[in-house]
């Protein structure tokens, strides 16, 4: 899965993340906040069977694009 | 007092079945249970015995030989396992005969209590009920005949239980719904089918073969039962009456009750209290409730912990070893802490669980049982469980534990998509759940009832 169609796939999950540049990081933008981000863990996490870190993702860095990353290196591990 | 009653029902019933083995098919009348108590009496007498402990399921003859110490102030002392036996010792009267009867390994042992041990109890109980141990703490239950006999006419008056009724009881006798059947039953001169240990395939055999009218069971064995479906539903038709004992029944379960006439019962108490509440449901869109107080019982709930306080003169007598623990249970008002969460629905108590069971997501309470009681249950997945996951942003988030029902031919991951989809839509925020967990079948207690400490410490 390239990036593109994750980053499509996320934003189908949450259509607030369109709202966010992809460089940009997630919880620093307040767009979502700490129970949006992680229930869209939870949503990434059921629907590929992989693992995230959650502290790695409420990060004060942590962006979009290095979310996409992340679903993709999972994704190759399974 | 209780021994004595029971004589008494035997007397009038003679060669009546008093109890089936539901199991084994092996049945006991009222005149032989007669025969047996009067002659274990003679036994334990002569022998200076005044303890008898059992331990698993007595048979039908060492029942006999179980009832009979009460005929002379002595206490019958039933254990689910082996493991209490020491502990039991060291707590009773120093330099007491106990006989000890193990179904188990099938031996008889003979032992004295601890000649060191002064006991602390005021009076001689008849029965020390280890209560289950949901908390993790399990308690011995202390009680006198007097107690026992009036609980036993409580439940007889209230569910207008009579000779023509067929009990059939889920829970072994070392528990006190177990207990509660076997002694009501035998003082309302019925039947009493025993299904002990619980299995399904033992209650929908004992129901088709006994047409049984009357029982109490556990909620976990109904959520078991309701996955034997239609088979358990079929396996009600004889039953005049169901009684649910603190959880509420399942929507689905109430409508067909209502449907076929059968009365439903929602109650609440504990071993300590006995019932405390009760209401008979007469529509299948009853609030989810366990009735309101009882005649002589009065409730509270805590304005600030929300726990459910009851004063009644069904109490325990005590705690075996405890004493201090027991008086720690009650209020300046001499109310009994029961360590429950509950609310008024107007006159109404609802049952919110035990109050440990609650824990915080980021400062937000979460209560599981009742998200637990808003899943209405999903193709796959009839049941969950929710648990609290340590998290060291959020203190905890929600787990939940789900036990994957093959018959609908969906995988778990298919039930953990729909499992979040329905939280999304129906939960709050902080209440949707992080992980899913699929497990084979449910970790239970002895009595039956969900072993809830056992999943959330395979979490951590």
């Amino acid at each position: 899965m390239i990036r593109a169609d994750i980053l499509s796939a996320l934003e189908d999950m949450n259509s607030k993340l369109c709202g966010i540049d992809p460089q940009q990081p997630i919880y620093a933008s307040t767009v979502l906040d700490s129970f949006e981000i992680l229930q869209l863990i939870t949503q990434i996490e059921v629907q590929y069977e992989i693992s995230l870190d959650i502290n790695e993702l409420l990060g004060s860095k942590f962006t979009i694009s290095d979310l996409c990353r992340v679903i993709s290196v999972e994704l190759q591990r399974c | 007092m209780l021994i004595r009653s029971i004589l008494n029902a035997c007397k009038y019933c003679g060669d009546k079945v008093a109890i089936i083995d539901g199991h084994s098919g092996q049945s006991l009348t009222y005149k032989t249970l007669a025969i047996n108590i009067k002659a274990s009496a003679n036994y334990l007498k002569f022998n200076k015995i005044s303890i008898v402990i059992s331990v698993g399921e007595p048979s039908l003859d060492d029942l006999g030989l179980c009832l009979s110490i009460g005929l002379f102030d002595g206490t019958w002392i039933p254990l689910a396992d082996s493991e209490q036996i020491t502990y039991v010792l060291r707590n009773l009267e120093g330099g007491s005969k106990v006989l000890i009867l193990d179904s188990t390994s099938g031996t008889k042992d003979l032992q004295q209590s601890d000649h060191s041990r002064k006991s602390d109890l005021n009076s001689t109980p008849f029965l020390i009920t280890f209560s289950s141990g949901t908390t993790g703490h399990p308690k011995g239950v202390l009680l006198d005949q007097v107690t026992k006999l009036h609980r036993s006419q409580q439940t007889i008056d209230l569910f207008a239980v009579g000779p023509r009724d067929i009990l059939l009881s889920s829970s072994p006798v070392h528990h006190s719904l177990g207990q509660r059947h076997l002694f009501v039953s035998l003082l309302a001169k019925g039947t009493l089918v025993r299904n002990v240990p619980f299995t399904t395939e033992g209650w929908l055999f004992c129901a088709k073969k006994y047409n049984p009218t009357f029982a109490i069971p556990v909620s976990t064995q109904v959520k078991l039962l309701e996955k034997k479906n239609p088979e358990f539903e079929h396996s009600l038709h004889s039953f005049r009456a169901l009684v649910m004992s603190s959880a509420p029944c399942s929507s689905n379960l109430k409508r067909f009750l209502m449907q076929h006439k059968i009365d439903l019962w929602e109650t609440y108490g504990c071993t300590e209290t006995a019932f405390a509440s009760a209401v008979k449901l007469t529509s299948s869109d009853n609030l989810e409730n366990v009735g309101s107080p009882l005649s002589q019982v009065n409730i509270l709930v805590d304005e600030q912990t929300s726990e459910i306080k009851v004063k009644t003169p069904y109490l325990c007598q005590g705690y075996l070893g405890q004493n201090s623990v027991y008086k720690a249970c009650f209020d300046e008002y001499g109310f009994f802490k029961t360590g429950d969460r509950g609310a008024w629905l107007g006159k109404f108590l609802q049952f919110e669980g035990r109050l440990g069971l609650e824990f915080t997501v980021a400062g937000n309470r979460v209560n599981p049982l009742a998200i637990e009681r808003q899943f209405p249950g999903l193709p796959g997945v009839g049941s969950i469980v929710a648990v609290p996951i340590p998290n060291t942003i959020f203190d905890h988030t929600v787990g939940f534990f789900f036990v994957n029902d093959d018959k609908y031919q969906t995988t778990a991951h298919d039930s953990k998509k729909k499992l979040f989809a329905w939280a999304v839509l129906n939960l709050q925020k902080h209440e949707i759940p992080t992980q899913f967990i699929s497990i084979n079948a449910w970790p239970l207690l002895p009595n039956g009832k969900l072993d809830r400490q056992k999943l959330i410490q395979s979490i951590r």
